[in-house]
């Protein structure tokens, strides 16, 4: 989208780019924070904090990276931040796990399925849980999301069949 | 062992992210391994179910004017702070200071280093200890004056 544009860094061009970005990047924003909050007040918060934070860093996006990996981290980090200060779940798989368990012979409706995978998102742990959004919501390339969080493409990898095993027990009556 | 090298990689082999060797040899697998077809079974289905059943969302993500207002109160905020900060320091007035105490803290260890009555060292006393020995010795002298 707005991955080749060059940003001036003046105070007025900043601010006239400002608005560009945050008109394109307000939902993609917003929806990552609420599948990582799965509430929206909270996803509220979240992107109104991204988006401070890209106005005072846009000076320093060097452009070294996409603009879209650069807006992706700032989202996921800020994420993080949220859900170390409130202390949000972030349980092992082994902890608890009857509460998920239901019988499988049980029929689910959608709107159940939908609860059920929204917990199984927010039980895991913070890195793991961004990168499953990223990937199965989002559906960014390992080689993104490697860049997002600063790693190499195995380490995905390996983090995401750890996210599956895990997410494998969470929704073990739904697969 | 050899099992794992290709469960890692099946998430990028249904995404076409593999190089054409890569795929090839997942496919070589896959046709000879079980458990890994299992495992690339769960991997559709666990995809299949986020996708499909991820948060929904009624947008209520932020106004642009919401987000203005906010970086504005913001920057009221530090205004305010750095206002409160502004101290008007003149460099005669630091230097000044400057001199004071170290005149006070010299005179004080020399006093202390002097005086043989003293049974302490001056290696073992704090900077606060001196000090704080230099004005009581000051008050008792003041004291004395007045008595005087």
């Amino acid at each position: 989208m707005h991955d080749n544009l060059s940003f001036n860094i003046t105070k007025e061009g900043t601010e006239k780019d400002f608005e560009i970005i945050f008109q394109n990047y307000r939902l993609l924003v917003y929806r990552i924070a609420f599948s990582y909050t799965a509430d929206s007040f909270e996803a509220e918060n979240i992107t109104q904090d991204v988006f401070v934070k890209v106005y005072y860093k846009l000076g320093s996006f060097q452009g070294k990276s996409k603009f879209s990996t650069w807006i992706y981290r700032i989202t996921i980090n800020t994420c993080h931040d949220y859900a170390r200060r409130k202390k949000m779940i972030n349980i092992e798989f082994t902890d608890d796990i009857d509460r998920y368990s239901v019988a499988s012979d049980k029929l689910y409706n959608e709107k159940e399925i939908q609860e059920e995978v929204q917990k199984a998102i927010k039980r895991l742990p913070e890195k793991l849980r961004g990168m499953v959004i990223l990937r199965y919501i989002e559906q960014l390339s390992c080689k993104e999301i490697a860049s997002i969080f600063n790693c190499s493409v195995s380490s995905v990898d390996v983090n995401l069949f750890r996210a599956r095993k895990l997410l494998k027990n969470f929704l073990t009556h739904l697969i | 062992m050899r099992c794992k090298k290709f469960i890692l990689k099946l998430d990028r082999y249904i995404s076409n992210e593999l190089s054409q060797d890569e795929s090839r040899q997942v496919e070589e697998h896959l046709t000879k391994c079980p458990s890994c077809k299992e495992e690339l079974f769960i991997l559709l289905n666990i995809k299949s179910k986020i996708s499909h059943f991820c948060p929904k969302y009624s947008s209520t993500a932020p106004t642009y004017a919401k987000i203005l207002s906010h970086i504005e109160s913001m920057e009221e905020k530090k205004e305010k702070i750095k206002h409160f900060l502004k101290f008007d320091f003149s460099p005669a007035a630091l230097v000044l200071v400057a001199i004071l105490f170290f005149i006070i803290t010299f005179t004080s260890i020399n006093s202390i280093n002097t005086s043989s009555s003293q049974e302490f060292m001056v290696k073992d006393i704090s900077l606060f200890e001196i000090l704080y020995f230099k004005s009581k010795t000051f008050y008792y002298v003041m004291m004395d004056l007045e008595e005087k």
